[in-house]
């Protein structure tokens, strides 16, 4: 007979969209087959997986999607996405198979997007004894710390008593491996071998795919001869931010992608890559990336590139960001750029100019003085009048005693904000992650709560639907 | 019917003044402003310019040109209290770039405030020292100059107020500088009631000095008016008129040209401002408001004439002229060091290179400012004389002199240097062809040099030299005994024989001339002028241009 106790700890597993799906699936089974075994089918049915990826620029999404996909077609199992970015930690408990796919940023860290999480679980008391998990760790092998935000996530399930499936699995750039790790889910979630038709494997590896995505992670290694290195920062800036130049002909990138440089140096160390975000548009500066590097004191890299003279060569490859990427041409977007975080967006708008996009943009920048930081200050207010900015704010915080950044600029337009955000534009977010972006994120949630009238748990879901409907996009660092 | 010039529209339709300045303020798209709210500027005090220094730097850098403004303040007078000096040496240093221009103007000129720091510099200058900038430039009367008469307090301190009165009688009659700048209330411009400037204001700039003879360093007659104190019995019984003075030229423009004011009478000093008032509407409704090029008062004089001018000027103010009076002027450049003044105080003139307070200098005027309680005076020979020091507080004063040893580089340096004038020009000013306040101190060493070396004695080595950056007399260079000036970098016309006293303007000599050419003239004048006995401009007048 029906344990109606377990059937009710069942229910209470499930969330209303869960229930809603169990209902309509009984009514559909019962329909068919009055007389059928239903409750078995369940059990085998009901398996509850669910894919979290951790991103920084987009590659654990795809590959989250794929998976997916993969279930689905090989299990008939329908699994769930999460985006850790919105993932609520209490929904944790609410799947029986949990895969990671983590991807780790600069020098072993865990992406923006991982943080919530990953200091969730490095506090909680709570233990997910109930959940049996594994992890896709993605890194980039020139690291020292190859893979790390991954096999932190992978320590931290075990430290919570969750039970792991599989070795956490490595992946470098060239994604070599992920089939193999498709195929072994399948095997712990199916209880058995699953059997592949020949051919159906999903396409890995260097070969571009038309869409992009992940499939086209840049590895192709080429020489850039510099063509132009100007400090834009002038006399009296406390900065010295340096527009580079570079002529490549035939290298494939597009608007928001990085490029990948290993700065060589006179003592002999051979040194991880560093990525900038690319501020030129392939469409317009033909043959060329440009690059906003901002020197510190002791960065290795940006040293190394500020001193580059002209026609010197450097070492370097396309790092794609699938996730910072131009809309539909008809699209309006807002771009917040804070010092160099202005990179992309000079691509972006220049692309757009070129391409003839009829999209509104609306670019936020913020430096510190008007007079010595405004990067590109001559080609934005050509841009401006020209009518590809449709609005520019600029936040220069040591212009007043008041300390005026981007994000005051968007609160002093609140209304203009949300209108522009309810009509369906796109919101970039480029710079410094702490506290720039934080902050940025702080203002956006307040102005959706004030402007909508709706207070701030609206503003939270709001914001996760922008973020699962890629309208909030981050490249911060 | 010959077109408006494009000024006119701008000053019509600015609403008081207002035009779009508060939005463009706030655009920090760029660090300048659209032409017209630029022009309008000009009447809050302020004028657009960038550092042609920096033009090519920045250009490569991506960047702007580095617009910034320049402040005149509004001084009437050029007197300023110790606490007043204060601020104005705080404002520099916060606000603009950490120097203060005395001008030939008498007041204090700012140069590179950014226009993110034009509210802050006018709120501290008008909230904590009660100073502004209203009709410091443009088309209005401007800063009201009069002679630094220190040495006679009650006759200086009448002319004073009567510089105070003047200017505040012709301030346009508009809230705009209070709304714009100060956080003011807000007043309906079609509320606002002009009587004088209407909305057009006048065709073009209008000054007025007040002379005190015999000391002419207001250089009277080199102004729109010209009032020339007549002192009777010690005090003053009234004021000789001037009219139609204005030095501006522009080079190639055979239509424009220096002129000295016409002396047209005497007036009684409660009949000044009523005669001012005729003066300014007669030049309002009859300047040439099509070329502006022609429309300072004295072009409005010699096209109507001078006898039009003064009926016009009866009928409207009913006042009669009385003959001029007689007056002496004996020189143009004030006394350095100490002296006395009628009511027993101490003064002190201190000697301001090109009028630009730097460095060890200004550190001076602000330690004085703190620690003595006294009047600060600018003299139109762009120097600084400290008045009404009280005799306890001599020790102090003389304390800071010796400190930053002024008195000292003071003393060293020769009379020439230290009657010599200069304008801005590079890098700040717009109009300049040339170098002037930057070159003219190392010419001058070198002029110094020749003479020392030619034996000419002390009186033959003090001569009037001026120099300006462009033909329209900022420096008022066309009454120095040698003018020099700018008509492209490194070039200056050369104009000799102007007198003493300021009454009788220079001519051109030479045209074009490099730093070589100009000392190679000299040596040769100087070699005849060694056996002069009459001042260097009375020689050259005499050997050049008298029988002409």
């Amino acid at each position: 007979m029906l344990n109606t106790q377990k059937l009710k700890e069942l229910l209470n597993n499930l969330n209303n969209q869960e229930q809603i799906w169990l209902y309509g699936y009984l009514d559909g089974t019962l329909a068919q087959n009055v007389e059928s075994q239903v409750l078995p089918q369940i059990s085998v049915k009901f398996t509850k997986v669910g894919i979290l990826f951790v991103t920084e620029t987009g590659n654990s999404k795809k590959i989250a999607q794929e998976l997916s996909a993969y279930i689905k077609k090989h299990l008939n199992i329908v699994s769930k996405i999460y985006n850790a970015q919105t993932f609520k930690p209490k929904q944790l408990k609410q799947e029986e198979y949990l895969f990671v796919i983590a991807s780790t940023h600069g020098e072993g860290e865990v992406p923006e997007a991982g943080k919530t999480l990953f200091d969730f679980l490095s506090t909680t008391d709570e233990q997910f004894n109930n959940i049996s998990y594994a992890v896709l760790a993605l890194g980039d092998s020139s690291y020292p710390l190859y893979c790390k935000a991954g096999l932190d996530f992978h320590e931290l399930f075990t430290k919570k008593k969750a039970i792991p499936l599989l070795q956490p699995k490595l992946i470098d750039e060239n994604l070599t491996g992920v089939n193999e790790w498709f195929e072994e889910v399948a095997k712990v979630i199916g209880g058995g071998a699953p059997c592949f038709a020949d051919g159906d494997r999903v396409k890995r590896g260097g070969e571009p795919s038309e869409q992009g995505g992940a499939t086209q992670m840049g590895k192709v290694e080429f020489e850039a001869k510099v063509i132009e290195n100007i400090c834009l920062s002038d006399v009296g800036s406390n900065k010295a931010v340096h527009h580079i130049a570079f002529e490549t002909d035939g290298v494939h990138y597009e608007c928001g992608d990085a490029l990948s440089v290993v700065p060589i140096t006179n003592d002999g160390k051979t040194h991880t890559p560093r990525l900038y975000s690319i501020a030129s548009s392939p469409q317009y500066h033909l043959g060329e990336i440009h690059l906003l590097v901002a020197r510190i004191d002791d960065g290795v890299c940006s040293n190394y590139l500020a001193e580059l003279p002209l026609d010197a060569k450097i070492e370097c490859k396309i790092s794609r960001n699938n996730l910072f990427k131009l809309p539909e041409n008809d699209r309006n977007v807002i771009m917040i750029g804070a010092g160099t975080g202005l990179a992309p967006f000079r691509g972006f708008l220049f692309e757009r100019q070129v391409i003839g996009a009829t999209g509104k943009n609306w670019l936020f920048f913020g430096e510190q003085k008007s007079t010595t930081d405004f990067y590109y200050q001559t080609e934005l207010q050509e841009l401006l009048a020209d009518g590809t900015i449709t609005n520019l704010s600029l936040a220069f915080s040591r212009d007043s005693d008041q300390k005026v950044y981007v994000q005051h600029k968007m609160m002093g337009q609140a209304k203009e904000f949300f209108t522009w955000i309810e009509a369906g534009a796109i919101l970039y977010v480029c710079g410094a992650k702490d506290p720039m972006s934080r902050d940025v994120e702080n203002t956006l949630l307040e102005i959706i709560a004030v402007q909508s009238g709706k207070g701030e748990d609206f503003a939270k879901e709001y914001l996760n639907n922008m973020i699962d409907n890629d309208r909030y996009k981050k490249d911060v660092y | 019917m010959t077109k408006e010039s494009p000024v006119e529209k701008i000053k019509k339709e600015s609403r008081g003044l207002r035009g779009n300045l508060a939005v463009e303020v706030k655009n920090n798209i760029t660090l300048g402003m659209t032409e017209d709210s630029a022009q309008l500027m000009k009447l809050h005090g302020t004028y657009l310019q960038d550092d042609r220094d920096t033009r090519q730097r920045r250009a490569e850098k991506k960047l702007e040109n580095l617009y910034s403004f320049m402040i005149r303040l509004r001084i009437p007078a050029g007197v300023v209290s110790s606490k007043q000096w204060r601020i104005i040496d705080e404002i520099s240093s916060k606000y603009a770039n950490d120097t203060i221009k005395i001008t030939t103007r008498q007041t204090v000129q700012y140069h590179g405030v950014f226009k993110h720091k034009l509210k802050p510099t006018f709120q501290e200058a008008y909230k904590k020292a009660g100073l502004d900038a209203i009709a410091a430039c443009g088309d209005v009367n401007r800063n009201v100059i009069a002679t630094s008469c220190v040495w006679n307090k009650s006759v200086f301190d009448e002319v004073v107020r009567l510089s105070t009165e003047i200017s505040e009688t012709f301030l346009p009659k508009t809230n705009a500088y209070h709304e714009i700048w100060l956080d003011g209330e807000q007043v309906n411009p079609a509320t606002e009631k002009d009587d004088l400037y209407k909305d057009a204001y006048l065709p073009r700039k209008f000054k007025i000095a007040i002379a005190v003879p015999p000391l002419n360093d207001v250089d009277v007659y080199a102004h729109d008016v010209g009032l020339i104190a007549i002192i009777e019995n010690g005090n003053i019984a009234g004021y000789n008129i001037t009219v139609g003075g204005g030095l501006g030229t522009t080079h190639g423009n055979e239509k424009t040209y220096a002129r000295l004011g016409s002396e047209i009478g005497f007036v009684t000093p409660e009949n000044i401002i009523p005669i001012l008032r005729g003066i300014l509407e007669i030049q309002r409704d009859n300047g040439n408001r099509e070329d502006r090029k022609q429309a300072r008062l004295k072009y409005t004089i010699d096209h109507l004439s001078l006898q039009w001018f003064i009926d016009e000027l009866k009928s409207r103010s009913d006042i009669e002229l009385e003959q001029v009076r007689f007056y002496k002027f004996t020189s143009r450049v004030e006394k350095y060091g100490f002296e006395k003044s009628s009511d027993g105080f101490n003064y002190y003139t201190m000697f301001v290179e090109g009028g630009r307070l730097r460095g060890k200098q200004k550190e001076a005027t602000r330690e004085i400012a703190k620690t003595v309680d006294c009047q600060f005076v600018m003299t139109c020979n762009q120097n600084l004389v400290f008045t009404q020091i009280l005799a306890e507080e001599l020790p102090q004063f003389r304390k800071i002199l010796e400190k930053y040893r002024i008195e000292e580089t003071q003393n060293n340096l020769t009379q020439t240097r230290k009657s010599s004038i200069a304008c801005v020009a590079m890098p700040t000013c717009p109009l300049a062809l040339a170098e002037a306040e930057r070159y003219l101190p190392s010419l001058i060493e070198k002029i110094d040099e020749m003479m020392l070396l030619k034996d000419l004695t002390a009186q033959q080595r003090d001569i009037d030299i001026r120099m300006t950056g462009c033909p329209n007399g900022c420096g008022r260079p066309y009454l120095a005994e040698i003018g020099f000036i700018g008509k492209s970098a490194g070039r200056y016309n050369m104009l000799l024989g102007g007198s003493k006293d300021g009454s009788r303007l220079n001519k051109i000599y030479k045209e074009n001339l490099n730093e070589e050419e100009i000392l190679s003239n000299l040596s040769e004048l100087f070699d005849e002028y060694k056996n002069s006995t009459l001042s260097f401009g009375e020689f050259t007048y005499n050997k050049f241009f008298k029988n002409v």
